[in-house]
């Protein structure tokens, strides 16, 4: 056919006729008429429909089984409402009178997931609607038709902007719920490694993207709601950060044992279970505002950048790709996804220079005489990998077992801040939330010459004065005295509760904790010194 | 009467099932202004709603609706004088659309000029070209609609159609004749 040259013919033409474009009503267009019909049932039902339905149901029960029993009667024909696409309006909102047929619809739709993954999307979608749900609340003026049926209902007035903030409140922990069940959907399986990650990828990229949107809500909400925004933003963040973290270590299992390894998702989520990770909030995390948070991100990133760059080439690649990552999610302003990566990739790590140990039990000294062992850049005063000093810091408790023949040095961290050992980076605090796990941190240790004799069993003076032992331990261990291996098995624990205030120049007997005396042996002496807070302490032999 | 409930329910479903043919039929007589059309889809809906325990179930609820958007419309053009003429976006429009129909360039082009035509043409013309041929009635559900025998409504299709292609042929010799002259 050609329309430039050629009339049509009566019949082609009004064939043509009948291919005219249709059009589809946009949102909009929707969204005009189900405002428009629920104000009107709202008025229709203060008037008339709430006597003749409510009461012919219900007529000799109180208001809240008259809700009750309307909300019920909404539910029965939700199979054939959930046809009508009304579960996907957004305009419908908590508290208003089509909600119930909404929600009825929603139980009915996730009924239809079978598969996890099915589950797992059913459970984001809702999580996606309640969202978009939040955003109509708080963009929305006062909620008129929701007063009015309010108010036919308690034949009284009602704070309008009040219900608005608990329709707010109420539609965003929803939406947190969402994503907290679809989390617990993953974490009951066992599944492939390779789909894991697919579907731990899948819940944090909504997370990651619902917690974006609601800084922005937060912004926009009024001063009444900003609370309600920022609570639900912060919760949904520490999900993210755990599902990042669990997802990044499966992985790292799959890299390093095939996609095809069959994962328990419940033992990686579990390193680091939601009140570990709301340590998070009180360690000056996601309470904090954004700029605070991006500042001890940015500083946590930048050590880790730091670490990585001291590894073995191979690691280097794999992990400084990791680290482009976490900074990269960083410049976006998305801190939640940063710090689960930079978490992730401390332990990552950690591994790498073979410092963790899981069990708490048997460390292996792989990094022993490397110097790769300490960052110059993080300990100008070098430790004297000679010999081998070993502390376990637990709490309070510092145990001191030495020497063994490993010539290294460590300490073992539980539960501890050691902030001051990376200049106040938040990352060992995350760190710290995994109790499963011992952090080594061998950038603040140093090891002194011993001063003076210490024997086994005998009480060990300690000078000077005002030790205060904290978290923040600096002990220096300098050129030994040694000049043959020490064997002592099991370890000797020396045990100094802490913090204490000693007074100058007092005797302060420690108790030496020795497991299976009668095979220890202690070759030459050892002194152990302690100095002030901000100074050295000393451990001799 | 019935429960509000399931009242709600009836409603929404019929709703979903014609609030494009109706937004369709609006949007053709409004000369394609959008939002216009689903302003007034909207108040069509609403206000059947509220004249819903009114209606026959015995008759077709399509024709009802249509009815009421007919009347509607009658009400809303009463006084207005058309200000939104077909633009370059609406022909674009169009075309785009036509897409979906799998046609060739020329046939896009072809329902781009014939939309905009339409637009031109006399409103009664227009709302007959739009029942039969964008919301596919049939005559007997167009008479009942515009409350016309089905015979005048035969012969006014015939009229329209006729107008419709007089007009397009005058378009394509119109466009022609420069070439012709050289």
């Amino acid at each position: 056919m050609n329309p430039t040259n050629l009339p049509l013919s009566e019949q082609d033409f009004e064939k043509s006729l009948s291919s005219l474009p249709r059009f589809q009503m946009s949102a909009r267009g929707d969204e005009l008429f189900y405002s428009k019909l629920n104000a009107l049932i709202a008025t229709k039902r203060s008037e008339r429909y709430v006597q003749e339905d409510v009461q012919e149901k219900a007529p000799s029960l109180g208001f809240g089984f008259k809700r009750f029993a309307f909300s019920f009667g909404l539910g029965l024909f939700a199979v054939t409402a959930s046809f009508t696409g009304l579960s996907y309006r957004d305009s419908v909102t908590y508290g208003s009178l089509l909600y119930p047929i909404k929600e009825a619809a929603e139980n009915v739709e996730g009924l239809g997931a079978f598969t996890t993954e099915q589950k797992v999307n059913t459970e984001l979608r809702f999580s996606d609607r309640r969202l978009r749900e939040s955003w109509q609340i708080v963009g929305s003026a006062d909620d008129t038709g929701a007063w009015l049926i309010q108010t036919a209902y308690a034949q009284g007035p009602v704070s309008t902007n009040s219900e608005k903030a608990q329709n707010l409140k109420h539609t965003l922990s929803e939406m947190n719920n969402h994503v907290s069940n679809a989390s617990r959907i993953v974490e009951s399986q066992t599944l492939d490694a390779k789909d894991a990650v697919a579907l731990l990828d899948n819940i944090t990229q909504h997370a990651d993207e619902q917690v974006s949107s609601l800084k922005k809500m937060r912004e926009q909400a009024s001063v009444e709601n900003k609370l309600a925004v920022h609570m639900a933003a912060a919760s949904e963040e520490k999900y993210l950060v755990k599902l990042i973290v669990a997802r990044e270590d499966i992985r790292e299992v799959a890299s390093k044992q095939g996609n095809n390894t069959r994962v328990r998702l419940a033992q990686f989520s579990s390193i680091m279970p939601n009140q570990d990770v709301a340590g998070v909030d009180s360690s000056n995390g996601f309470s904090a505002s954004d700029a605070s948070n991006m500042q001890a991100a940015q500083s946590a990133l930048t050590l880790l950048g730091q670490k990585v760059k001291l590894l073995p080439t191979d690691e280097q690649a794999k992990l400084s790709a990791r680290v482009v990552e976490a900074q990269r999610a960083l410049d976006q302003g998305k801190t939640g996804t940063a710090y689960g990566l930079s978490i992730a990739l401390s332990k990552q790590v950690a591994e790498a220079r073979g410092v963790v140990n899981v069990d708490n039990q048997q460390v292996a000294d792989v990094h022993t005489n490397s110097s790769t062992y300490v960052a110059p850049q993080l300990l100008p005063n070098n430790v004297q990998t000679n010999n081998s000093v070993r502390i376990n810091q637990q709490q309070q408790n510092v145990n001191v077992s030495a020497p063994n023949q490993n010539n290294n040095v460590r300490v073992q961290q539980q539960g501890v801040n050691v902030q001051t050992a990376v200049g106040g980076v938040s990352v060992f605090d995350l760190l710290n939330a995994e109790p499963a796990q011992n952090v080594q941190v061998n950038n603040n240790v140093q090891v002194n010459v011993p001063q003076q004799n210490v024997q086994t069993n005998q009480p060990v003076s300690i000078t000077p004065s005002n030790v205060y032992i904290t978290p923040d331990v600096n002990v220096n261990y300098a050129q030994p005295q040694v000049t043959q291996p020490v064997t002592v098995q099991p370890q000797v624990n020396v045990t100094m509760p802490t913090p204490q205030m000693y007074q100058p120049n007092a005797t302060q007997p420690v108790i030496i904790n020795q497991q299976q005396s009668s095979q220890v042996q202690v070759t030459p002496t050892v002194k152990i010194q302690i100095q002030p807070f901000g100074s050295s302490v000393n451990v001799g032999r | 009467m019935a429960l509000i409930t399931e009242t709600v329910a009836e409603y929404t479903r019929y709703y979903e099932e014609y609030k494009n043919a109706i937004y369709n039929y609006i949007l053709y007589r409004v000369r394609y202004d959008r939002d216009t059309a689903e302003d007034l889809t909207a108040d069509v809906f609403v206000k059947a709603f509220e004249n819903f325990e009114k209606y026959d179930r015995k008759r077709s609820f399509k024709t009802w609706i249509y009815t009421i958007a007919h009347n509607h419309l009658i009400n809303h053009l009463t006084g207005i004088k058309p200000v939104v003429q077909l633009d370059d976006t609406l022909a674009a429009n169009l075309e785009a659309q036509t897409e979906h129909y799998g046609d060739s360039l020329d046939h896009q082009m072809m329902m781009g000029q014939i939309g905009s035509l339409m637009a031109d043409l006399p409103e009664a013309t227009r709302e007959l070209l739009t029942l039969r041929f964008v919301n596919d009635l049939s005559n007997t559900e167009i008479s009942e609609v515009l409350g016309k025998d089905e015979g005048a409504v035969r012969t006014g299709l015939s009229r329209a159609i006729a107008a419709l292609r007089n007009k397009y042929t005058e378009h394509l010799s119109n466009r022609t004749s420069p070439h012709e002259s050289n």
